[in-house]
Formats: C-alpha cells, structure tokens, sequence
C-alpha cells in the first residue's frame, strides 16, 4: 500500500510536469502568451529544444527528491520530530538465528513474526524494521514500559528509567515465544564514554565486572534454557538473570544427554549449571550467556 | 536529521543542473548507450539506522536507450549500541532517453540484501544476519566531463521486505562512471 502510494505520487508529479513542459511548448508555438519579440525560426527551435532540456531535468530532479521525500514519509517514526524531548529508545531486534561468537553451531534463519514495540499507557507503537531496528522519540521521563509483541502476541516487557534527554539503546533477541534482553545501555545527558567505562568497573558480581567476561556456577532456580535464574555459588544476594537464548548447551557427566534438544530440555529447576558469558548489569544482575554447561 | 537526509539529494542534484546550465551547450560529447561502470560513495537507510558505504555498478546496453544493470552495494553503520552491515546485489534494466552531456535516467531492480546486525558485549559478540528480498527504484542523472568519464548522482527507493515487515528506504549514491567501447 505504501509503494503504491509512493509510485502514485511520483506519477502525479511527473504527468504535471510532463503537462507544463507541453504546455509551454505550446505557449512558445503560438506566441500568444509570450512577451518577448518572436525569433528567427531556427534560432526558435534551439530555444526550445533548450527550454525543453531544462524543464527535464526539473522534472527528474523533482522526481527524485519526491521518491526520497516519501520514502522519509514511509519510515518515519510516528512519534515524529515535533515530538522532540523526553526520552529517545533506539533497539535493534535479533531474530532467533542469532548465535553467540562462541557458539558451534549458527542457526539458518531468523524469526519472520512482524515484531511491534509498544511503550506501555501510551500510544506509541512501532513496527521493527525489516533489518531489525526500532526507535522512539518524545518518551515521557521516568519509569516506563517497552512491550514487545510477535504477530500481535506478547512475548516480554522490558521496564526502563530514564531521565529527560536520555537515550536509551536497547538490544533484544526475540525466539519462537520469547524475548531476551541482550544489552541496555541508559546515556544521561552529559554522559561521555569514559563515564560509562568508570561505571562499568565500579560494579561487580561475584568477581565479574559489567560489560566483560564472567563465569558462573550454581543450581537454576527457575525458568528454562532460553532465560533462568541461577543461584550461584558464593553469591548470598538475589539470584542471577541468565540470558542464553544464543548460547551453546553442553550436557555433561551424569547429565550428558543424545541430542542438544534434550539437552536444553534439561535446564529446569535444580539442575546443576556452569555458565560462560558476559556481565550486562549488577542490579539486577543479568549475565547473557555463550555457553552453559549443564553438569546434572 | 530527517530533514537533512531529504535535503542532501536535492542540493546534488541542484549542483548537476547548475553544472549542466553552465557548461558549453555545443560541446556535450554525445555518445551512444555504452556499458558502463559507476562506483561512488552510497548513503542509505535500513530501518532507522543510517548506513554509509560503497556502491558499484555496471551496466549493458541492450537498445538505444536501454540498459541491463547490476547493482552491488556495501554500507555500514551503527544503531543502539548494534554494529549493522548490509551488502546489496540487485539487477534490473535502466531507461536512458538522453545521449548528451546531461543524461537523466530512470531504473528498476530486483534483488537482495543481505543485514548483519553484531553486538560487542565485551567479552563475547552475538550475531545475526538476515536477507531481505525486494526492489529499488529510482533515477538520476549522469554529467559527461568526456567521451569516457561522467559523474553520477543516483536516488533509490528500496522497498524490501523481511522479519514480516516491509521497509521503504532511500538510496543516494554520488560518484563517477567510466564508459567502455568505442
């Protein structure tokens, strides 16, 4: 529908143009409504096949600034500049082919459910693009909820606080049925890159800093092998989030299982877990993961 | 930003014209519908990223002002925090109508484009990649400096559809074009 409108509106531009150069042909044929002294013929004919070059060329370049102009139309987020202040959220959405650098396997293909994000007690709403991005201006400041639907069915929630001017940068994997937060990144105004990095190291779990590498052992206290707490080993706080949507499974031990299906099958409560990944945050703690070994 | 992306071709091609205005109007060293090859600096959009990059392209004449192309272009970028990388090969059949110094044209192709999205988490990277099969139309206008070399000014409307969703994003590609044959 919006490739017809477009190709609509490129054809109205071009026939009015194509009208005005044929009708100022005409014009200059007949002189009638020409104010200059008549010319030669064949000096006439040179002035209008010049004329007639020129008003081509406006009629292209208008053409194409047009087809630019409502492409912006056809992509433009529908909060809109006017919307300007409060908080931008830019996302990108990772299909279910996404795989951890290292994971054995990459999976083929990615979901191809049409994802929308909503922020919740409003009415904003975008589509995530065909190359999976999605953005959001104009948030109203404070705590705030990104609602993620595949095919129109909710699959997750994200909750962000955010204050005004911030931007917020968002990555997510969405699976079958399921929504696994990859990477927040929250950026005050005023913050610069070396801020974030002093953030960054001031803040550990059980030894690991955020944004870098962390192993961890314990037990799953709930959830499944695409998203589980852990509790682990020498750590007395809350439990850790575990994303391992992307992640590689290995059983092993008295765990080691036939195929890798029943291998994820396994991560269930109480089962005995060694995880590899990174650090996203400390509170909460959410680890995304690139491998879990599950040990019994 | 929006703005200034809509603004960018405009002001491109406003240059080429005033260029075409302003050059010798008995010189244009007309040749006929020769293959060529463009490469040149492309601007695009995916979605709401901006991507930067490289566009390639050649093309065959098949009539008088027809013309068989292939179309390949790189560009990346960043969003959110995610690396993005799109690599595009597209080909369909140009209309030229002019063979003078000023040479407007109009386009049609069919392809794919392939997205990489990446994300550093520091210790490790997640990875995806999808390709996204659609059409690009668009025209624009060459400048023949010479019987070989013209420079180019190009606008695309990709409509491309993947992840259930269609995208509809511009294309710019400035350049030069190198024309082969006699």
């Amino acid at each position: 529908m919006l490739a017809a409108g477009l190709l609509a509106r490129i054809q109205t531009l071009a026939s009015r143009h194509a009208f005005r150069a044929c009708d100022a042909r005409h014009v200059s044929d007949t002189g009638h409504r020409s104010h200059l002294p008549r010319a030669p013929k064949v000096a006439s004919a040179k002035v209008r096949e010049v004329a007639m070059k020129r008003r081509m060329l406006v009629s292209w370049a208008a053409t194409a600034v047009v087809a630019v102009v409502t492409a912006g139309c056809g992509s433009e987020s529908p909060t809109g500049p006017a919307a300007a202040g409060g908080v931008v959220v830019q996302g990108v959405v990772l299909g279910k082919g996404a795989s951890v650098s290292a994971a054995d396997t990459q999976a083929p293909a990615s979901s191809a459910k049409k994802v929308t994000v909503k922020v919740e007690g409003t009415s904003l709403t975008v589509d995530v693009s065909a190359s999976g991005t999605f953005q959001f201006t104009g948030i109203p400041r404070g705590t705030f909820t990104l609602v993620f639907l595949a095919d129109g069915v909710e699959i997750g929630r994200v909750v962000v606080s955010a204050a005004e001017g911030s931007e917020v940068k968002i990555v997510v994997q969405v699976t079958d049925s399921t929504l696994v937060l990859v990477e927040i990144k929250v950026e005050n105004p005023g913050d610069s890159e070396d801020d974030d990095d002093t953030a960054g190291s001031s803040c550990v779990v059980n030894g690991g800093k955020a944004g870098e590498r962390i192993e961890l052992e314990g037990n799953v206290a709930s959830g499944s092998s695409a998203q589980f707490y852990l509790t682990a080993t020498g750590r007395t706080s809350s439990d850790v989030l575990v994303n391992a949507g992307s992640a590689s499974f290995k059983c092993i031990g008295s765990a080691k299982t036939t195929s890798d299906s029943q291998c994820r099958d396994s991560v269930r409560g109480g089962a005995r877990v060694h995880v590899r990944g990174a650090l996203m945050s400390c509170a909460p703690a959410v680890v995304t993961a690139s491998e879990v070994k599950v040990q019994k | 930003m929006r703005g200034g992306r809509v603004l960018a071709p405009a002001a491109i091609l406003g240059v080429a014209a005033s260029l075409a205005d302003a050059a010798p109007r008995t010189a244009a060293p007309a040749r006929s519908n020769a293959p060529g090859l463009f490469a040149g600096y492309s601007h695009t959009e995916a979605g709401d990223a901006s991507l930067h990059g490289l566009g390639l392209s050649g093309s065959y004449p098949l009539g008088a002002a027809l013309s068989l192309v292939v179309d390949i272009s790189g560009h990346d970028g960043s969003f959110a925090g995610a690396d993005l990388g799109q690599l595009g090969l597209m080909a369909g059949a140009r209309w030229s109508p002019s063979s003078g110094r000023l040479r407007p044209f109009a386009e049609g192709l069919l392809g794919g484009v392939r997205t990489s999205v990446s994300v550093d988490l520091g210790g490790a990277s997640i990875s995806d990649a999808d390709t996204d099969w659609g059409l690009a139309l668009g025209g624009g206008l060459d400048y023949g400096l010479n019987r070989r070399w013209a420079l180019r000014a190009l606008v695309h409307v990709r409509l491309l559809h993947g992840e259930g969703a269609w995208d509809t994003d511009p294309r710019l590609a400035v350049g030069a074009v190198f024309r082969l044959g006699r």
